[in-house]
């Protein structure tokens, strides 16, 4: 998904959910055959199903690509995964702390 | 333990075979609890079963076909070609309960129902060692289907039964979150969505290796649907099973005496 490659992390937690908004809505669903569905912060994104299998592999390669740093199997996750303000709340920050 | 390199499975006698039979009773016994109806299922299971259940996409290189040597084919396929739709059909079952889905297939279930069933399963592993992974091994599995609910209390109140049953023949492992071991690739993404969702934990023998033990799988309504299983609202029923490796039970039991 080169639609990623460019995107990174941002200054701020709050441009880190913008931009896991804006891929989830865009690139990811559009890939997925995902309808018109509006997300935000707190969208459960796997138990409803709005991620499925192959989705998770996209958002796990653009989480991967904005911090710069894989994403250990231990952190996979519904503590860290459930939402994206839980996504940014564990890997903006620890992008940031290094 | 009696081992012989040429064995898919040690043969068991004396002490050996009675720890297998001791821990499929006590599991047997977690499964009558729940109120299981227990059957006795053929080694074999049809291809056709299997294919329904989508365990040739899944893990071909675990799957072991039955040939027949008098085979009107002159040159029968081998390897992955075997494994060919046209080709054969039966299987040696590689585990326990997708007998009980193609049992009940095209079936309304008008109440939740739990089986359990002793049976041997057969994996092509790459490599063995007996008692912690072989060709040919022994489960004792609890299927429940039904709706959603129901599925998810049997699942949690599984888990704590096997910790305890665990704990009483002096195993203490932990519960880990887990995956299938999918063949292609492609399957990367169920493995890494049943790992968070938790839709399979294991009971590992806290070893190196993370070696299971036995396993809780959630399955939500995938075996509903592959065979066509209904609640009575019409809609495809959940499933769950508990899975409970007696070859590992019994050898880790038996090493953990001595």
């Amino acid at each position: 998904m080169s639609e990623t490659l460019t995107v990174r992390i941002g200054e701020t937690r709050e441009e880190f959910v913008h931009a896991l908004i804006d891929f989830i809505q865009g690139p990811l669903f559009a890939r997925h055959g995902v309808g018109a569905e509006r997300i935000d912060a707190f969208t459960p994104l796997f138990e409803t199903g709005i991620i499925d299998s192959l989705g998770i592999i996209d958002l796990l390669a653009f989480v991967e690509r904005t911090t710069g740093a894989p994403v250990p199997m231990r952190m996979v996750d519904m503590r860290f995964f459930g939402t994206i303000d839980r996504i940014a709340h564990t890997f903006w920050n620890e992008a940031r702390t290094g | 333990m009696i081992v012989r390199w040429q064995e898919s499975r040690p043969t068991r006698a004396g002490e050996d075979l009675r720890a297998l039979d001791d821990v499929d009773r006590r599991i047997r016994s977690l499964a009558m609890s729940f109120g299981a109806r227990e059957v006795q299922y053929p080694v074999l299971i049809s291809r056709e079963a299997l294919e329904r259940a989508e365990y040739r996409e899944a893990f071909p290189h675990l799957l072991m076909t039955v040939c027949h040597p008098a085979s009107s084919d002159p040159q029968p396929p081998t390897g992955y070609a075997a494994l060919g739709t046209d080709h054969g059909a039966w299987c040696l079952s590689p585990a326990v309960c997708y007998h009980t889905y193609a049992q009940v297939a095209g079936q309304e279930l008008d109440a939740p129902s739990v089986v359990t069933a002793r049976g041997r399963c057969f994996r092509a592993e790459g490599e063995t060692t007996p008692g912690v992974r072989q060709i040919e091994f022994e489960m004792r599995e609890v299927v429940c289907l039904g709706p959603a609910g129901t599925i998810e209390m049997f699942a949690n109140a599984a888990q704590s039964a096997v910790e305890m049953v665990a704990a009483e023949i002096g195993l203490q492992g932990v519960w880990q979150a887990a995956e299938d071991p999918f063949f292609l690739p492609a399957a990367s993404g169920k493995a890494l969505l049943q790992r968070l969702l938790k839709l399979k934990v294991e009971y590992q023998w806290p070893g190196p290796g993370g070696l299971a033990l036995a396993s809780v799988n959630r399955h939500g309504t995938f075996f509903g649907r592959r065979f066509n299983i209904t609640t009575p609202d019409g809609q495809p029923v959940h499933s769950a099973c508990v899975a409970v490796g007696l070859d590992r039970w019994a050898h880790h039991a038996v090493v953990g005496r001595e």
